[in-house]
């Protein structure tokens, strides 16, 4: 009796660590199918490679920050820059400021374009590095009508620090263009 | 009995005496083939390039093959040629050497460019060298007309170069009438392109501006050849 005892608490404590490690594999599963679409509710049918609006593959671009000569986009514990000229710069800095000035820059009428017509901004995504060119998609939407347009990814950071849209960016960009910013502090 | 002998003696010192005089006349053919490659060969063709002010500007680079001691060098008696001008001369008598499978170990090449700048610099050259040498190593011409851009690596794959449109504008200055330009590197010439389809309960469109790969030819009237590879060009540019 003493024996079957053991054996039952035996089997009970090796279920239990069974379901501990279930949970949070599944936790961890979980985190990562969240993160596949950035809108559950649109094309939530299309499994992640045929979704339009997939981020596989994609990092959220946690900090913009504006420099004399171009603009620094922090992920985690990378950071990519990106060389543009000064009216883009000064946009985004504007846009960052949250300051519009005597005249609006072209991205300040889009916002206003945008907002009259009740579109509103999914998400931007900086998808390639192509000789020497970044490459961009932004997607909007209006009522269910969604377009992905292809744009210059300094227009897109411009318009995204505006909308408070997220911006991601490509891992493959991370990782050929990317400076480790971690290891230096 | 002795005749016989005789006779079969004869026979055999004939066929060997046959054997080395056919052996002679192929040791000598192969030394006349060695002649062609031993004298000196030149060979030149156009080259374009964008200046430091963003302009196209056509020039000409000469290969001269030349009895040596396996040595590659870029003359810069008129100018001053980088790190990546060098690099790809070295890599286009590599490639030269591998298509052609003729040692250079007792040739020299020399490469001379010739532009209208003090200095060149990047890898553009390199496709043009590296044809220019097959050429001259097999002792055969350059087509008329024939403008190329392109850098080559070492196992002959073509990659993309900057200011290709500049330089195709340049290339039809010159006289181009086949352009030969790396796969896929026709930027300057993008088409808008909407698409739109149902998803869901969802209109989703798409605007994407894709390369117009006829553009540069409706552009300045010339046939752009692209390629990736030395060897899908050679029997375009070389007769």
């Amino acid at each position: 009796m003493k024996n079957l005892n053991k054996i039952v608490m035996a089997v009970l404590i090796v279920v239990i660590i069974i379901n501990i490690f279930m949970i949070f594999s599944n936790y961890f599963i979980l985190s990562k199918i969240k993160n596949i679409n950035v809108d559950n509710n649109i094309f939530g049918s299309l499994n992640v490679s045929d979704n339009p609006l997939s981020i596989s593959g994609f990092s959220k671009v946690d900090e913009i920050t504006v420099e004399k000569d171009g603009i620094n986009l922090k992920i985690g514990c990378s950071s990519v820059k990106l060389v543009s000229h000064e009216y883009q710069l000064y946009s985004i800095e504007r846009g960052l400021k949250g300051v519009i000035d005597i005249r609006p820059m072209i991205h300040d009428n889009i916002v206003d374009i945008f907002e009259n017509y009740n579109i509103t901004v999914i998400m931007a995504k900086i998808t390639e590095l192509r000789q020497d060119a970044y490459f961009g998609n932004l997607y909007l939407r209006q009522d269910n009508k969604i377009l992905n347009i292809d744009a210059k990814p300094t227009d897109l950071i411009a318009l995204s620090v505006r909308f408070k849209n997220p911006l991601y960016i490509s891992d493959s960009i991370i990782k050929s263009n990317g400076v480790n910013i971690c290891s230096k502090e | 009995m002795l005749n016989k002998n005789i006779l079969l003696g004869f026979i055999i010192i004939l066929s060997v005496l046959l054997g080395i005089g056919a052996g002679s006349l192929l040791f000598q053919n192969k030394e006349v083939k060695d002649n062609i490659i031993s004298g000196q060969i030149t060979r030149t063709v156009p080259i374009v390039g964008v200046t430091s002010e963003g302009m196209g500007v056509v020039g000409l680079m000469t290969v001269e093959v030349k009895p040596g001691s396996g040595l590659v060098l870029v003359n810069i008696n008129e100018l001053l040629a980088d790190y990546e001008s060098q690099l790809s001369a070295r890599n286009a008598a590599l490639i030269a050497q591998n298509i052609t499978k003729k040692s250079l170990y007792n040739k020299d090449i020399i490469y001379k460019l010739e532009v209208n700048a003090s200095v060149v610099s990047g890898p553009s050259a390199g496709l043009a060298m590296a044809i220019a040498t097959i050429a001259a190593l097999e002792d055969k011409t350059i087509k008329d007309g024939v403008f190329m851009t392109g850098a080559v690596s070492s196992e002959g794959k073509i990659t993309g170069v900057g200011g290709i449109d500049k330089k195709a504008e340049a290339a039809k200055s010159g006289g181009a009438k086949i352009f030969v330009i790396p796969k896929g590197n026709h930027i300057g010439n993008y088409e808008r392109n909407k698409n739109c389809k149902t998803i869901d309960d969802f209109e989703y469109c798409e605007i994407l501006y894709l390369p117009d790969e006829n553009g540069l030819s409706k552009l300045y009237n010339i046939t752009i050849l692209e390629a990736g590879d030395i060897t899908e060009v050679l029997s375009e540019v070389i007769e």
